[in-house]
């Protein structure tokens, strides 16, 4: 064997490794079917709360969460019958990310139920506890990832999050498109990374 | 005088490189991940999968997720041994130039 065999093995061994690693790309759909839901969510409820709307805020809740678990099962269904999608989630990385959304998200919902049943935080900062929650988690996954617009999008969420902290009866106006665009944006634009390699991929008739 | 290195027979084809440089990553990768990343037929990884499992660096399981077999892979520890191995003796390879 000489060097330009064995340089070309190892370069093949840092491709292979880059496409398992970077196959978590494909799993930030749940970035934008969350951001989505939280875009309109947030401001609707806001307006509920100022009369602008019909005060029918346990409706609202409920359709959002519902969309938002119902697009969860049928997306994740539809998304891991695609050969080669789970393997991502599967990576060190992967598994990094699913611990840390699920820590955030899990404090979030614990806080949202005890902080106001306590009196220690009070109901309407509800939304705001969301955003830091928010916040952190994006943070935490654009360091798992290693991904500048993640970190970019954390950035935008916490200084969303602290202005709503002041305005509170506009929080949801502030909140709604700061954490839906701080998760829609990175998340849109991880996918399409993942479906460019793809098809320049397919393109190059790549074969090991 | 310089002795030659030792190849493994493993790692002197790419599909096999390939398949344990996923394993690596992974715990254990299915049948259709494989396919899909390392962009090989059916066959063709069916083959190698078979050699690294008669070689002892792979295990190999199936199992079934309703009525649909699963083939699922994952990495021997002597695998890991001679993956690393096969590494460090490329890396030797590019430090001391032609052998």
């Amino acid at each position: 064997m000489n060097t330009e065999v064995a340089s070309n093995d190892l370069m093949y061994i840092r491709e292979v490794l880059d496409r398992t690693h970077r196959s978590i790309d494909q799993s930030a759909w749940p970035f934008v079917l969350w951001g989505t839901i939280v875009l309109f969510w947030y401001p609707i409820h806001n307006l509920m709360f100022l009369n602008v709307l019909p005060n029918w805020w346990r409706q609202l809740l409920i359709f959002a969460l519902g969309v938002g678990f119902a697009g969860m099962i049928l997306i994740g269904r539809r998304m891991k019958r695609r050969s080669g999608y789970v393997v991502g989630e599967k990576t060190f990385v992967g598994k990094q990310v699913t611990r840390v959304c699920s820590w955030y998200v899990g404090a979030a919902v614990l806080l949202s139920v005890l902080g106001p049943s306590s009196g220690i935080i009070p109901g309407p900062q509800v939304p705001v506890v969301w955003g830091f929650a928010y916040a952190h988690m994006v943070f935490g996954v654009g360091v798992s990832t290693d991904s500048r617009q993640y970190l970019v999008s954390a950035a935008a969420i916490f200084a969303g999050s602290m202005l709503a902290m002041a305005f509170t009866q506009f929080n949801g106006l502030i909140l709604g498109p700061c954490m839906g665009l701080g998760m829609l944006v990175p998340g849109v634009i991880s996918m399409r990374r993942a479906k460019r390699r793809t098809m320049a991929e397919e393109n190059s008739g790549d074969k090991a | 005088m310089v002795t030659k290195p030792e190849f493994d027979p493993a790692f002197l084809s790419q599909a096999r490189l390939g398949i344990i440089s996923v394993l690596i990553t992974v715990e254990e990768a299915t049948f259709p991940e494989l396919k899909e990343l390392l962009k090989l037929t059916q066959g063709n990884l069916g083959a190698h999968l078979r050699w690294l499992e008669e070689a002892g660096y792979v295990n190999v399981r199936k199992e079934f997720v309703g009525r649909k077999p699963r083939t699922i892979a994952s990495l021997t520890e002597s695998g890991r041994a001679a993956f690393k191995c096969h590494i460090a003796t490329l890396e030797a390879i590019l430090r001391n130039g032609e052998r």
